[in-house]
């Protein structure tokens, strides 16, 4: 995912395209919601479909196409994206690194569902809202974004199906900034999620130990289930 | 844990990792009582709770005293990797931290320890919780599976050399799994996946996911990128087996442990899936045993493996009705009887909730598969129904193999089930017994072996077929059967015996002469009467078949089958009727038990020890279509070593079973057909061919036959074709002329014959024929009643001398079996029969026990006939019925379409008479 990233000109689109993925939808919904006009959706679909657009050049928060490159009036269209500021990157990327499948899911191309969700709960909305995303555009439309930056929209919910590392860059970050980060999580002072997973085990540990039984005669059962409970959490594969 | 001691002290031994460390605590200060030596993850829950025992030791107070402490830094996420990247510590330590330690050391610092070393005590005890609570100890006791003889840090060591840069080094990777299992592990029922990346361009790197993610390229020799190829092939395999995603959703993919649910799921459905996409499965050595299934059938309460005498006894009956076989299926570690699984060893896995046992001081993994199959089986001998029925048990022990519940095992006879199978198959050839009391007469050698043979299977239960050639004494054999089971007080009723009509009179005869004395009672005729000795009973078919309820009332001891291919037809009313009469043993007789068709054999030997041969429709696909076929060569002579203990059969011609039985010899006389009969042949080819290539299959059978039986009366006299009222004979048909000719001749030389037509309606143009030519008669048909037929053969016996006519004329169906009539010394067949086996036995009623001079066998058969060319098939067929009694290799070959027009189409060859 090098920035700034290129995708090629589609030619024009006959028949049914996917459905799309959840995240690609979701990224749609929120350009239609900051549409004026909710048919301009439809029309900038139409648009993208249409093989006018030439190539898209997306670079960090940002990607733009020309409209009709090779007629006497192209135009060109942009759409911005409101990047995440350090702390959420630096947020994410604990949290991607929390499990590996999530890691691994990005590189085959899907999006974790819970990598999302579990970013949300820490305050990181990696998928843009509304308010999120802007259009400029050369047309004389009164209202962004037009029907032109919808297609553009498209293009990339398009790309972003493909590649979920698209969302990332118009969020902010590349594909190399996330791998190399997500490996010094794990090089640097210590996966955190494993430091608070023991953390979380160490106070229930002490906890118990707060109410641990006294005794320690041969066959006192209380002293035997205190035990076992401990190594439990221990060991909590087993 | 509640036995671990603490009055006295305790010793802290730390390692490398520092959770490998170890804590000893001992039971007396000073004292060796009792010494507990225990890893951290057995310590930390001791310690723990140490600290409100009044009378602990003061060691044991600050141990327990760290560990709480160590416990709060964990609690509070300060810990840190150490140098080694692939441990843990406490720390970095705050300055309050750091005051903690000092206090901790100070406060429990005792008389053989001051603070010190209490301190630094302290802190590697801190980095011993640290490491375990943020690591489990599983990781730094791995093995190495059998592929990776390096150790794997000098080999990358020696990589990085040549290939200086972390661009260079691998990043494409397969995943492979390692199972561990160390003992406490299994003692849960669980074992450990371990995933492991293996460099694709050379496999033999390898290295664990856990150190590919934590530790670096100078560690490992694996590129950094080589974690996102790795990722992807666990994605990829959890997608497999998806267990394996519990691995992603770690943040370090390093290891799993594996429930009893889990394992018998990877047992059943991961490993194929996972093969599937190429990711092995790597086990350690001998923990998946080679279990195998064993199964074996023996008798009910098998005595010790000794033979005895009372054993003998009790063998008797031992495939009757009531015997019982039991059926054992037991797991097996090996080749070995030792190595078959104990009743014990056998309930522990089957009632083992985890695929993991421990079996003879190893621990085994089994695949739940069988695990089901032992609790089925033992829930089957629980409730009684581990049985297997007499003839099945006789079955495996003769093949070798039982299909249980659908499929086919392979099983051994227990040893008395292996002495009972040896006693049937050596039926045949031991010592034969004494000939019974109250036999008048001798019994040749072969029948004393033949009735030796009866007796040993009918003495186990066993039902016997009896299939010597005609003539060889079936009847005396089955009378001395008769005698010895009274002498050995095994019969518990009469013997009953269903021949044919034609039969009844020669089997009274025969018992007179070699049991006189025995009660003989016919069953037979209008106004019949069920009287039971303990003698025999005779009835024919027709009337058993009217009769069976009333026969079957009687506890029979035997019941004998004569002529037993009239039961070939197992749906017929007659087998049917048959098979409801209940005995004790049943005995079939016949000359040929293979006719047409090995189906008619399954009938004779399914009634004779039902079940041995499987259901109809199950003996068809397993024998009979393959040996048909001629498919499958070997099917034949397997066939053979099943239904060979169950059948004897002796040949006159065998070495030392006739060898008074003067020579046979037989002539096939060829005549042309004449142009009366040659217009009629063409004419019916000609029609009849034209409509059986039209037909549909069932009509072509039909249509075909009518061609053939046609063809065969145009063949016999186009009188008999046209079914002609008080026809001229002579000059019609050659075979008329011929046959003029040999009787000329024969009764020139006072020589007597049977002439044999399968049809009556030529039987009756013959004896029209002969009248005329005042040459006196015999006419036996299968209208004929009983008394006129013995009365026929008593007169043809008799000779001239006492006013017998020379020629017995005989319409083959009524007269081709039982009979005997030597003093024929020629046999004269007009037509050909189908079946070289029936025509064998119609002649046998003159080549058989008592003829004294050589018989001569002529055949009549038209040139470029069908009969001629039919004459080739019943060579083939007579192919079949060695191939399964003598194990010869050919089989039957049906009629194909061009075999059919061949067969049929007149060959032209001499133009026929001007």
């Amino acid at each position: 995912m090098p920035d700034p990233l290129v995708l090629p000109r589609l030619p024009r689109i006959r028949g049914a395209t996917p459905r799309g993925t959840w995240w690609g939808r979701a990224w749609l919904r929120s350009c239609e919601e900051a549409a004026v006009d909710p048919g301009d959706l439809r029309g900038g679909r139409a648009l993208a479909r249409s093989g006018r657009f030439g190539a898209v050049m997306a670079i960090a928060g940002m990607a733009s196409a020309v409209l009709d490159p090779r007629s006497e009036h192209p135009m060109l269209v942009q759409v911005k994206v409101a990047p995440l500021g350090a702390e959420a990157w630096t947020t994410f990327v604990r949290e991607l690194s929390r499990r590996s499948g999530h890691l691994a899911a990005l590189e085959s191309g899907d999006l974790a569902d819970d990598l999302v969700t579990g970013a949300d709960e820490l305050g990181v909305e990696l998928l843009p809202g509304p308010a999120d995303v802007e259009a400029a555009c050369e047309c004389d439309a009164w209202a962004q974004p037009c029907v032109h930056a919808l297609g553009l929209a498209t293009l990339l919910a398009w790309a972003m199906d493909a590649d979920p590392y698209v969302l990332l860059l118009l969020r902010g970050r590349t594909r190399e900034w996330l791998l190399d980060e997500g490996a010094r999580e794990l090089d640097g002072a210590g996966p955190a999620a494993a430091v608070d997973e023991a953390a979380g085990r160490a106070s229930r540990i002490l906890r118990l130990a707060d109410e641990a039984p006294a005794g320690h005669g041969l066959a006192d059962t209380a002293v035997a289930a205190y035990d076992e409970e401990v190594a439990r959490l221990l060991d909590p594969d087993a | 844990m509640s036995f671990v001691p603490l009055e006295g002290p305790a010793e802290y031994v730390p390692a490398s990792p520092p959770r490998d460390a170890q804590v000893v605590f001992t039971s007396r200060p000073g004292g060796a009582a009792r010494v507990i030596r225990m890893p951290m993850r057995g310590a930390i829950p001791v310690l723990s709770r140490a600290m409100r025992v009044e009378d602990a030791h003061p060691s044991v107070g600050l141990l327990s005293g760290a560990t709480l402490l160590a416990m709060r830094l964990v609690a509070a996420g300060r810990v840190h990797r150490g140098d080694d990247g692939l441990s843990w510590r406490a720390g970095p330590l705050l300055a309050e931290d750091a005051d903690r330690v000092r206090a901790l050391a100070t406060s429990r610092a005792y008389d053989e320890l001051d603070a010190d070393r209490a301190e630094v005590l302290v802190r590697s005890l801190l980095d011993a919780v640290a490491d375990t609570m943020t690591r489990t100890p599983q990781a730094s006791r791995r093995s190495r599976p059998p592929c990776a003889d390096q150790a794997p840090r000098a080999w990358a060591a020696d990589r990085l050399r040549d290939r200086p840069t972390e661009d260079d080094l691998p990043a494409e990777v397969t995943l492979s799994l390692r199972i561990e299992a160390p003992a406490e592990r299994l003692e849960a029922g669980q074992v450990v996946v371990v995933p492991q990346l293996h460099d694709r361009e050379d496999p033999t790197h390898l290295v664990d996911a856990e150190q590919l993610w934590l530790a670096t390229g100078e560690d490992h020799g694996f590129a950094r990128r080589a974690r996102l190829s790795a990722g992807k092939a666990l994605r990829e395999a959890a997608a497999a087996w998806l267990p394996l995603d519990r691995l992603l959703q770690r943040q370090v993919p390093d290891r799993l442990v594996l429930g009893g649910d889990d394992l018998a799921d990877l047992l059943e459905h991961g490993l194929g899936t996972l093969a599937g996409i190429g990711v092995d499965v790597f086990w350690p050595r001998g923990l998946r045993g080679e279990l195998t299934g064993v199964a074996s059938v023996d008798v009910v309460g098998a005595p010790p493996a000794r033979r005895t005498q009372q054993e003998d006894k009790l063998m008797t009956g031992l495939f009757g009705p009531e015997a019982l076989f039991s059926f054992d299926w037991r797991l097996a570690l090996g080749e070995e009887p030792a190595d078959r699984l104990t009743d014990e060893e056998m309930a522990a896995l089957a009632a083992a909730a985890a695929p993991v046992i421990r079996l003879r001081d190893s621990w085994m993994v089994v695949d739940p598969a069988l695990a089901r199959r032992a609790r089925r089986h033992l829930r089957a001998r629980a409730e009684g129904r581990a049985r297997v029925k007499p003839m099945a048990a006789l079955q495996s022990a003769l093949t070798g193999s039982l299909e249980v519940d659908g499929e086919q095992v392979t099983v051994h006879p227990g040893a008395s089930l292996r002495r009972l199978r040896d006693r049937v198959t050596d039926a045949a050839s031991v010592t034969p017994l004494t000939e019974p009391a109250g036999l008048v007469g001798t019994l040749r050698g072969y029948q004393r072996q033949g009735f030796t043979w009866l007796a040993e299977l009918t003495g186990v239960g066993l039902g016997a077929c009896l299939a010597d050639d005609m003539g060889l004494g079936k009847t005396v054999m089955l009378i001395a059967l008769h005698l010895h089971r009274r002498q050995r007080r095994l019969a518990t009723g009469p013997t009953l015996v269903v021949c044919p009509a034609s039969l009844l009179g020669n089997w009274e005869s025969e018992i007179h002469r070699f049991a006189p004395g025995v009660d003989v009672r016919r069953f037979h005729g209008a106004g019949r009467v069920l009287a039971t000795g303990d003698g025999f009973v005779l009835t024919t078919y027709g009337t058993m078949r009217r009769d069976h309820a009333r026969l079957g009332a009687v506890p029979w001891d035997l019941v004998v089958a004569d002529e037993a291919q009239h039961v070939k037809n197992a749906r017929s009313s007659t087998a049917r009727a048959l098979r409801s009469i209940a005995s004790r043993g049943r005995v079939a007789l016949t000359g040929t038990p293979v006719e047409n068709d090995l189906t008619e054999l399954w009938a004779i030997l399914d009634w004779t020890t039902p079940g041995l041969l499987g259901s109809r429709n199950a003996f068809r696909k397993a024998w009979a279509a393959p040996i048909e076929s001629g498919a499958e060569p070997a099917k034949a002579r397997e066939f053979a070593q099943l239904v060979e203990p169950f059948l004897l059969r002796r040949r006159k011609s065998d070495p030392g079973i006739a060898p008074e039985l003067p020579p046979k010899t037989e002539t096939d006389q060829v005549v042309p057909l004449t142009r009366e009969q040659v217009v009629l042949y063409e004419t019916l080819v000609r029609e009849s061919m034209e409509r059986i290539e039209k037909a549909d299959p069932e009509a072509r059978r039909g249509l075909v036959l009518a061609l053939l039986t046609g063809l065969k009366q145009i063949c016999n006299h186009p009188a008999h074709y046209l079914r002609q009222v008080n026809p001229r004979l002579r000059g019609r048909s050659q075979k008329i002329d011929l046959l003029d000719e040999l009787l000329g001749t024969i009764l020139a030389e006072d020589g007597a014959v049977l002439l044999f037509t399968q049809y009556v309606a030529m039987a009756r143009l013959l004896e029209r024929h002969l009248a005329a030519a005042g040459i006196p008669t015999l006419f036996l048909h299968g209208g004929t009643p009983v008394r006129e037929r013995e009365a026929m053969v008593a007169s043809f016996q008799a000779g001239p001398e006492k006013g017998g006519p020379p020629v017995f004329l005989l319409s083959l169906k009524a007269g081709g079996t039982g009979l005997n009539l030597t003093r024929a010394d020629h046999v004269i067949h007009f037509d050909r029969w189908w079946n070289p086996a029936v025509e064998d036995q119609a002649t046998d009623r003159a080549h058989r026990i008592g003829q004294t001079r050589p018989v001569q066998v002529h055949r009549l058969v038209t040139e470029g006939s069908i009969e001629q060319k039919v004459g080739e098939l019943l060579e083939r067929k007579r192919g079949l019925a060695e191939s399964v009694l003598g194990r010869g290799e050919a089989a039957l070959t049906e009629l194909s379409d061009e075999e059919l027009r061949d067969l049929v189409t007149l060959r032209v060859g001499q133009p026929p008479d001007a």
